[in-house]
């Protein structure tokens, strides 16, 4: 889509679905961070911030980079964007304490997540438009209809 | 005058024009050499089926070799059928794609065509029916998936296929159909009933690597689809069609809508129906640059773009 994405990803479980995904934005040149820049430089270098970090399954205690990782993002002025779920968020419960990002975005994947109603951000949008019509039933959700072919609606 | 049949070679009926006047002994060789050197100067149009006698053999080999080498200097370049072979296995090989992905992301990109080609409101019903009709290989995987986003999209697709290659992504898809409650029909209904059933037709049996004879029962599926009136979206080749020569007898399918996905491929130039879209919006640059194609921007975040 015509963006210039550079990937920090510290902690790489060995499972091949993680390993081609890497591979693959190697073959594109995509830069992979050695380290994670510092608040000011990520605010001097980059005009948006993925949060691609925890999601639905997130429980207990944030280990290790991450926790420092999160650290340093919680500082940053640039934007954040939150897959599914804010990092550092209790899926339920949200931020009681203040210290997991404030994401100016939040995706929300398939079906928003509880916490969600928590998002104070300006921008949220559904996306992976593959809910079966049967599961949204049996889970009682009331999906907003996406618009024509779009993959995301907005909430 | 002049400048105007020179700006008519430009045009395919120009090089039809060109195929014909060469075959004529009357035009002298220089002349000749002349309306190929103009030619080459229009979008190219590889494996020009003409009909010459032995002497003009080599004028046309010249011709192809021209038509290939000059066509990057004047905008998009088409892709032929070795090269859309060798296109593919670069993105295996090369950019480490893996098939599910470039079957998933193409099979949403025509569920969009379609939608978008044939809108529910212009259809008059809340979900248009779609005949997807799935061949052997994966064009018809493409298909597979393209009925899944045409329910998730609202619309009604009941899928015919015939010859299932036993391999796993296909059982998947199809297992994913079926779990969806997509009709899997046993049989192929007649023109007559496939014209009063749907709404859309979408031809996902033969694409890029189809060569040669149409094997049974493909040969009956397009003998039959070629009677139905209900417009036809193909999956990046008009099946029946020659890859790069398009359907000079006249008996493959003239689809209303074509998909292509990556790029364009040669017999693309011959589709005369009402929507080109271009999809698969996974090219990387340096592979586009490599191949000289000069692929259109996609509009804002859209996964395909009208040609």
């Amino acid at each position: 889509m015509g963006y210039d994405p550079e990937i920090y990803y510290p902690k790489r479980t060995p499972k091949d679905i993680y390993k081609i995904l890497v591979a693959q934005c190697e073959k594109l040149n995509v830069r992979f961070l050695t380290e994670l820049p510092s608040a000011p430089d990520i605010d001097r270098d980059y005009h948006v911030i993925v949060d691609a970090i925890f999601g639905f399954s997130f429980k207990g205690a944030v280990r290790s980079p991450f926790d420092t990782v999160l650290a340093t993002l919680v500082q940053c002025s640039t934007p954040i964007a939150s897959v599914d779920v804010p990092s550092g968020w209790d899926v339920e419960n949200g931020d009681p304490n203040g210290t997991g990002l404030k994401p100016d975005t939040l995706v929300s994947l398939t079906a928003p997540k509880t916490c969600s109603q928590l998002f104070t951000g300006r921008h949220h949008y559904l996306g992976l438009r593959m809910v079966p019509r049967e599961l949204a039933s049996q889970y009682k959700l009331d999906l907003p209809p996406y618009p024509g072919t779009d993959q995301i609606v907005r909430l | 005058m002049f400048l105007a049949s020179v700006r008519n070679y430009f045009s395919l009926t120009g090089r039809r024009l060109i195929a014909r006047r060469l075959s004529s002994s009357r035009i002298g060789t220089s002349f000749r050499l002349f309306l190929l050197a103009v030619s080459c100067h229009s979008q190219p149009l590889s494996g020009t089926t003409l009909r010459v006698s032995a002497n003009n053999r080599t004028l046309i080999e010249a011709h192809r070799r021209l038509m290939t080498d000059s066509g990057s200097e004047r905008g998009r370049r088409y892709l032929g059928q070795e090269e859309a072979r060798e296109f593919d296995n670069s993105l295996f090989n090369d950019y480490k794609f893996s098939i599910d992905q470039l079957m998933e992301v193409a099979g949403l990109c025509v569920a969009q065509a379609v939608v978008r080609s044939y809108p529910a409101s212009e259809v008059g019903v809340a979900s248009p029916r779609v005949l997807v009709v799935c061949g052997p290989g994966n064009n018809g995987g493409d298909g597979l998936v393209a009925a899944r986003h045409l329910l998730f999209m609202g619309y009604d697709p009941e899928i015919y296929y015939p010859k299932r290659t036993p391999k796993d992504i296909y059982k998947i898809l199809v297992a994913q159909c079926e779990k969806l409650n997509v009709r899997f029909l046993t049989e192929l209904p007649s023109a007559p009933d496939i014209d009063r059933d749907y709404h859309v037709i979408v031809d996902a049996i033969f694409g890029f690597s189809f060569k040669g004879a149409v094997r049974s029962p493909f040969d009956t599926v397009l003998a039959t689809l070629v009677q139905c009136s209900t417009p036809i979206a193909s999956v990046d080749v008009p099946s029946g069609w020659d890859v790069e020569n398009g359907d000079p007898n006249g008996t493959g399918l003239k689809p209303d809508t074509l998909v292509s996905l990556t790029a364009p491929k040669t017999c693309s130039q011959l589709f005369t129906g009402r929507h080109h879209y271009l999809g698969l919006r996974m090219v990387p640059r340096e592979l586009a640059s490599q191949y000289k194609l000069d692929l259109p921007p996609y509009p804002g975040t859209d996964q395909i773009v009208r040609l």
